[in-house]
């Protein structure tokens, strides 16, 4: 379990040295094998909270726990890192080798793992997102969805407990994202990873088990996504996208009160039009 | 007065094993005063075809005509420039153009190329900002770096607005925004074109196109598969999944629901419209059942 | 275009030389650029011209690489035999006005003219039939005696896989910004070089800050990775020194002495 406990960061921007309260009091409980969303728009802390998960960022205030052990104790770094394995927005500016296997490898060979066995998990992990194929060729000539999926092997390789997907997929295509998040579900389902994804993709939200929302640095709203998604009017306030099922089945209900607002999918709105 | 691509043929790499055909013979005649969505998979093409449209690009095959003026033609090869600055192009992520140390001065670089007198530049600037919604006082000897991303994207469509383009082409807007920042684009965007521009959009989002575009066109591996008007083109619904393309969500429901026998009205797009059919067609078919 | 250059272009291929530990073959490439220099005769550089065209056969690549590989140094070659020709001293056969030919100078021009071709189209071996990665790792490798004295050998080595890995994606983004700033009238070029030089500020200027950005980001991304610096760091292909290799080293040296035996002649 990834324990947030009164996390409070402040950080010093601008040439002024302006003081910014980027997380300002945030608990939060991530479980272990849970898939959550968290949700907001640009400048709410919803990346910043991602980097204090894998002691890439430590709490000005408060604490984070992973697996029992404060993400402040130096000793533990590689550790916690190793544990928590993150995915960034820009699919190119994390890969760092010249072929996707050596890609793949290099968080194994920072850890120090032997040859053999940093063979055979960089075969895995490319087994898992299907990209055994591309084993040879040089990063920049992938898609971008493959790049992503090619990021997740480089994670995964390490066998992480948690994956923290940091706007995955802000930068992609279409069909690029719908390859993010088919192995992101998959490495939830199949290998039982712990997934959070920070989005502002409501149709990526939609799928967690747990959305969390936040603005201003703070969680302001929680639940699972029809809890969240219900709530049409307060997330309109705070700028976000509202699934458009979701939003129709609001106004809907203001006339028939029968049509319920917990509707999120096109396959529960027209099992309940056409029964 | 036009835009006209006449059996444009584009490849790329040309005789060497590479070789592509990124467009094949394409025609499309984009009227003044429209705003028109184009749509494709990644690699369909359409980045390709908007490089056409403002000279960047030379056809292999066919010619792209600006208001009857034939972009790279070989008589008046002197006026490629002046003629392409009749189109102005927008790329995506254009903040990372942005170059100078004000933004005032950023957005003068077009018209300072075009050679016109500083009077005018400045007059431009100012324009420009007001229609990116810029505080010009405020802003203009601000650097841009300075600026929130959102702001960057400002400063950099004004630097295209600034050259007083008759036609603007925006390679997806809106991409990597928030839902908020998506929104205000897409709004200024709408607002430049009930100015008198004539935008031509190329989005991801079926959604942004449907909801501002009065006119649309599909392509598909080089080739222009689907035009029309957004709402009869979103009727093709297996056709584009099967080009990688989604169409609405709301329009994949209306299908759904016509599909399962509750007599809707596929062509809507706006949720409120939708709402009022959806309540008709079940009134209509209680009615029905009554009788 | 820019997407043309090709920077350490590598070919796959299963020859002897693509089998052989980098070291070995950047030792190689130094002790016959060594043996390329020491030659001073016919019988010398004619024995050279035999050991390259065999280096060439046993590396299995295609002739027209080679001669893709020169293509960019003939100026250089020109020049440099041009400047042989002329400016040697020695028994004059032919004058005209100040310029005079010598055959010294034919002589050192054919030499340095044959030296250039031969160096680069080695050279060009190397990398033809090295991955970069193994090429980096074989350098690491060799500086690592060098550490205690202060070479920061495995810096060096990420410093050149990280430029590999970045100059497409660097090119790809310049393409990306040339069409930007063309489209608002920027004109790369025409003008004379002050002019063209100050149209490439509104290039330059966005490609440092990206180049900067994506530094900043891979470095978080790297840390992420549980990467600190050289220290313990295992591979997945480590390098092995193989009885093949200590064979090809043997050979080279004897042509190396044998090179200088030529002297003697």
């Amino acid at each position: 379990m990834i324990k947030v406990d009164g996390l409070t960061h402040i950080f010093y921007s601008g040439s002024q040295k302006k003081e910014v309260k980027a997380l300002n009091n945030v608990s939060l409980e991530i479980r272990e094998g849970e898939h959550i969303a968290v949700l907001g728009h640009n400048g709410c802390g919803k990346s910043t909270l991602a980097k204090h998960l894998n002691a890439l960022l430590l709490p000005t205030e408060g604490k984070v726990q992973v697996d029992d052990v404060d993400t402040a104790n130096e000793a533990d770094l590689w550790a916690i890192r190793q544990k928590v394995g993150m995915v960034f927005q820009n699919p190119d500016n994390q890969l760092v080798a010249t072929t996707v296997e050596e890609d793949v490898a290099f968080g194994l060979e920072n850890i120090g793992l032997e040859s053999e066995l940093i063979r055979q998990r960089v075969d895995e992990a490319l087994a898992c997102v299907g990209m055994t194929q591309f084993r040879d060729k040089a990063p920049h000539l992938l898609s971008g969805g493959q790049k992503q999926r090619l990021a997740i092997a480089g994670v995964i390789a390490m066998r992480p407990k948690y994956i923290i997907f940091d706007e995955p997929t802000a930068m992609l295509d279409p069909s690029g994202r719908q390859e993010v998040i088919r192995t992101m579900q998959q490495l939830n389902r199949e290998e039982n990873i712990t997934i959070v994804n920070i989005t502002h993709f409501m149709e990526e939200a939609v799928l967690a088990d747990r959305v969390v929302v936040m603005d201003g640095g703070r969680i302001v709203l929680e639940g699972n996504p029809k809890e969240v998604f219900s709530q049409v009017d307060y997330l309109k306030q705070m700028h976000l996208d509202v699934p458009p099922i979701a939003e129709l089945a609001g106004l809907l209900h203001s006339e028939r009160p029968d049509i319920t607002t917990d509707i999120l999918t096109i396959e529960e709105m027209v099992a309940k039009l056409c029964p | 007065m036009s835009l006209t691509v006449n059996d444009v043929w584009y490849t790329y790499q040309e005789g060497t094993p590479n070789e592509s055909n990124a467009l094949q013979g394409i025609n499309l005649t984009i009227n003044k005063g429209e705003f028109l969505g184009i749509v494709g998979h990644t690699g369909s093409g359409k980045s390709t075809l908007i490089q056409h449209l403002n000279g960047l690009l030379k056809p292999s095959k066919g010619q792209v005509l600006v208001d009857g003026l034939e972009l790279h033609s070989k008589e008046n090869k002197k006026s490629l420039r002046e003629i392409r600055m009749k189109v102005g192009i927008v790329f995506q992520y254009p903040e990372y153009q942005l170059f100078e140390e004000t933004v005032e001065k950023d957005i003068a670089f077009g018209p300072k190329n075009l050679g016109l007198e500083e009077k005018e530049i400045k007059q431009r600037v100012k324009k420009a900002m007001k229609l990116m919604n810029l505080d010009y006082q405020a802003l203009k000897d601000v650097s841009p770096f300075d600026l929130s991303g959102g702001q960057k994207r400002k400063v950099a469509i004004a630097g295209v607005l600034a050259m007083e383009p008759e036609y603007l082409i925006l390679d997806e807007p809106a991409a990597g925004l928030d839902p908020k920042g998506r929104e205000e684009f897409l709004e200024l965007i709408n607002h430049l074109h009930k100015e008198g521009l004539t935008v031509i959009m190329v989005s991801h989002s079926m959604d942004d196109i449907a909801r501002y575009a009065q006119r649309m066109v599909v392509l598909h591996q080089g080739k222009l598969v689907l035009e029309g008007k957004p709402q009869e083109v979103f009727t093709h619904v297996e056709e584009l999944e099967s080009m990688g393309l989604s169409v609405p969500t709301l329009t994949k429901l209306l299908h759904a629901l016509k599909a399962k026998g509750l007599p809707v009205n596929t062509e809507l797009i706006e949720i409120q419209q939708i709402k009022a059919e959806i309540l008709r067609a079940l009134q209509e078919r209680k009615g029905e059942a009554h009788a | 275009m820019l997407k043309d250059i090709t920077i350490g272009q590598y070919l796959v291929g299963n020859s002897f030389l693509h089998k052989l530990d980098p070291r070995t073959k950047i030792i190689g490439v130094l002790l016959y650029m060594i043996a390329l220099f020491t030659v001073n005769n016919f019988i010398g550089m004619g024995a050279m011209i035999v050991v390259s065209a065999f280096f060439v056969l046993l590396s299995q690549i295609p002739l027209n690489y080679f001669l893709k590989g020169l293509k960019p140094i003939v100026l250089i070659v020109m020049l440099t035999v041009v400047l042989q020709i002329f400016m040697t001293p020695g028994e004059v056969l032919w004058q005209w006005g100040f310029l005079k030919i010598t055959d010294m100078g034919l002589r050192q021009a054919g030499f340095m003219g044959t030296r250039l071709v031969l160096l680069v189209s080695i050279t060009s071996i190397l990398t033809l039939t090295t991955t970069p990665i193994a090429l980096t790792d074989g350098i690491e490798s060799l500086l690592k005696p060098f550490q205690k004295i202060g070479v920061p050998a495995h810096e060096l080595a990420m410093m050149m896989t990280i430029a590999l890995r970045f100059i497409p994606t660097l090119i790809e983004e310049t393409e990306k910004i040339m069409q930007a700033q063309a489209a608002r009238g920027a004109d790369f070029e025409s003008g004379n070089l002050m002019e063209r030089g100050k149209a490439m500020i509104p290039l330059l200027v966005p490609l440092f800050l990206s180049a900067f950005k994506r530094a900043d980001e891979l470095a978080i991304a790297m840390e992420a990775r549980c990467y600190h610096g050289g220290e313990n760091r295992t591979r997945l292909k480590p390098l092995q020194y193989t009885a093949k290799d200590r064979v090809a080293l043997l050979a080279l040296l004897l042509m190396l002495a044998l090179a200088w035996a030529t002297r003697m002649v």
